[in-house]
């Protein structure tokens, strides 16, 4: 595609400064977490491997990737599709020769590689927490959950925050807004006790397994993606 | 400072609209933002390898024109061809071809100004190197400082440098002197005359200045309101209109005779100021041969007066103001 490295480096460079804060902030936790004393937990009577003990710090250090990327994904789409509006810098491409399809394509590139990059760890190093003789099973499996949820709830965000950006013109809005929701509404449900929509607890209506099903949350994300495409691919600078 | 770009495939330019064939021609185009009329049934037409200045006051609806013929708005009614091609359904293919310089450039700030030339140069099939690294240097402009440090002139030139380098067969300026110097105003124009290539390229350019328009354009348009008021050659518009001054012994007679349209008429005392549209057509004669009215003199405008009387007039009424 002509030129469509340049929309993608264009995009990294207007959403590297959240990616190296983010980072920052990934390795502060994790000298944080790492300064106090006795961790990673002294079990298993001084018989820990070199393999959990890497598999433990890299749980950490995942751990913390995957929470931030809660803030930073819808984040990094808000910006990518409402701040170019807000700074006018959308006026400059609009008239050269390129397609809104092929810019929205490059936007879903740099959110995918970062999505990725931010996820990919926790993936790998989750299979070798598996057979680690410092986690239990049980807490394996709910940590597993946990990840799940979050993933759900990033995805939502993100997509929300998509959906958004495609209407509104603030960045800020748009990716306040997009995290803010998935919180309110089902706090809301909560709150006043809907019937067959009130979940469970607090957090759960969206990705609770127990609520409303992980899929459902995901054909929301879907369909709020392909909305903000839409609005983003119909619009004229 | 030296300008140095990557190698870049020089395809050569798309095959230009047929030399019959307008460059640009508008049918009865009418663009509405809500209830306000920004273009009212708009006609024009300009031939491949013309220069036309668009000129109107502030919210005349020249930058929605642009950016209609740019396909970045949709017109609510009326058709629209540029370079043979619709600007909204060959909108790509169109802008391939178009080179656009807005009022001011508004590149990522943290662009530097060779990263500007060579996104730019990415998103394009054609790009002559040598033109940019040449009107760069020409324009002075520092390819390494950052959009968000440079001065508006500066930003203009190059914008103007990212609009010529692709070569285009239509280059639309939309008020790129507003708000220049007179040095940066000049160097813009010597650009725009110098970079022309050698084939026919047309020229559409929205200015206040009517001194740089009366410099490059061959021909003028004139909004106002929405509505094009005039569209013909400069110098046909600089020979055709002429103030009258005339002493009237009773009333100005009204109706005015046929074929004597006028933008404006002034009195003081006995005697009046008429600016006629167009006085090559006998319309002085007729006044002459009114009863009571003698003719003291026929003077020539130059385009700033002309346009200031289109934009008061615009619909061509007589419009009479008494200094008595």
């Amino acid at each position: 595609m002509n030129g469509f490295d340049q929309l993608v480096w264009r995009e990294w460079r207007r959403s590297r400064t959240m990616f190296f804060v983010a980072l920052g902030i990934i390795v502060a936790l994790l000298l944080l977490v790492f300064s106090q004393p006795q961790t990673p937990p002294e079990t298993a009577g001084g018989k820990i491997s070199v393999v959990d003990r890497m598999a433990v710090v890299g749980y950490f250090a995942t751990w913390i990737a995957v929470h931030v990327s809660v803030f930073l994904l819808p984040m990094i789409a808000a910006n990518s599709l409402a701040g170019e509006r807000a700074d006018r810098s959308a006026e400059f491409i609009a008239p050269l020769p390129v397609s809104r399809s092929v810019r929205l394509m490059a936007k879903v590139v740099l959110l995918a590689a970062v999505a990725i990059a931010l996820w990919a760890p926790v993936l790998l190093v989750a299979p070798l927490l598996g057979n680690s003789q410092l986690v239990k099973a049980d807490d394996y499996r709910s940590g597993l959950g946990l990840l799940g949820m979050v993933a759900a709830f990033t995805l939502l965000a993100t997509a929300l925050a998509w959906l958004l950006a495609g209407w509104v013109e603030s960045p800020v809005i748009a990716a306040v807004g997009a995290i803010a929701i998935p919180v309110a509404v089902p706090w809301v449900m909560f709150s006043l006790q809907v019937p067959f929509l009130a979940p469970a607890s607090f957090f759960s209506l969206w990705f609770d397994s127990e609520g409303i099903p992980q899929s459902l949350t995901l054909l929301v994300a879907a369909a709020f993606f392909a909305a903000g495409s839409g609005l983003y691919v119909r619009r004229l600078e | 400072m030296n300008a140095t770009f990557a190698p870049h495939a020089q395809v050569g330019p798309a095959t230009p609209a047929p030399a019959h064939s307008p460059a640009i021609s508008m049918h009865g185009v009418t663009k509405r933002f809500g209830t306000t009329v920004a273009l009212d049934d708009i006609s024009l037409s300009i031939p491949p390898g013309s220069i036309c200045g668009l000129v109107g006051p502030n919210g005349a609806g020249k930058t929605t024109l642009v950016r209609l013929l740019l396909g970045l708005e949709r017109p609510a009614a009326g058709t629209i061809g540029v370079l043979g091609l619709d600007p909204l359904r060959d909108a790509l293919a169109l802008r391939e071809r178009v080179g656009y310089v807005p009022d001011t450039l508004h590149a990522d700030r943290w662009m530097t100004g060779a990263e500007v030339l060579r996104f730019c140069r990415g998103l394009r099939r054609h790009w002559n190197d040598t033109l940019a690294t040449r009107l760069v240097d020409r324009l002075g402009i520092p390819l390494k400082t950052r959009v968000g440090s440079l001065s508006r002139g500066t930003l203009v030139k190059l914008g103007l440098v990212a609009a010529v380098a692709p070569e285009p067969e239509l280059l639309l300026l939309d008020e790129p002197m507003a708000g220049l110097d007179p040095l940066a105003r000049e160097e813009v124009v010597e650009t725009v005359i110098a970079a022309a290539p050698d084939r026919p390229w047309t020229v559409l350019f929205s200015s206040h200045s009517l001194d740089d328009v009366q410099r490059l354009a061959d021909s003028i348009a004139v909004l106002v309101a929405g509505r094009l008021v005039h569209h013909g050659a400069t110098d046909d518009l600089l020979t055709a209109v002429r103030r009258v001054r005339m002493r009237v012994d009773d009333a100005l007679p009204r109706p005015l005779p046929a074929g004597v349209d006028v933008y404006g008429s002034q009195r003081s005392g006995r005697e009046w100021t008429l600016v006629i549209r167009d006085g090559s057509g006998g319309a002085i004669e007729r006044l002459r041969g009114l009863p009571g009215v003698e003719v003291l003199g026929v003077d020539p405008l130059s385009l700033e007066e002309i346009f200031k009387h289109m934009a008061r007039a615009p619909s061509g009424r007589n419009e009479e103001r008494s200094q008595s």
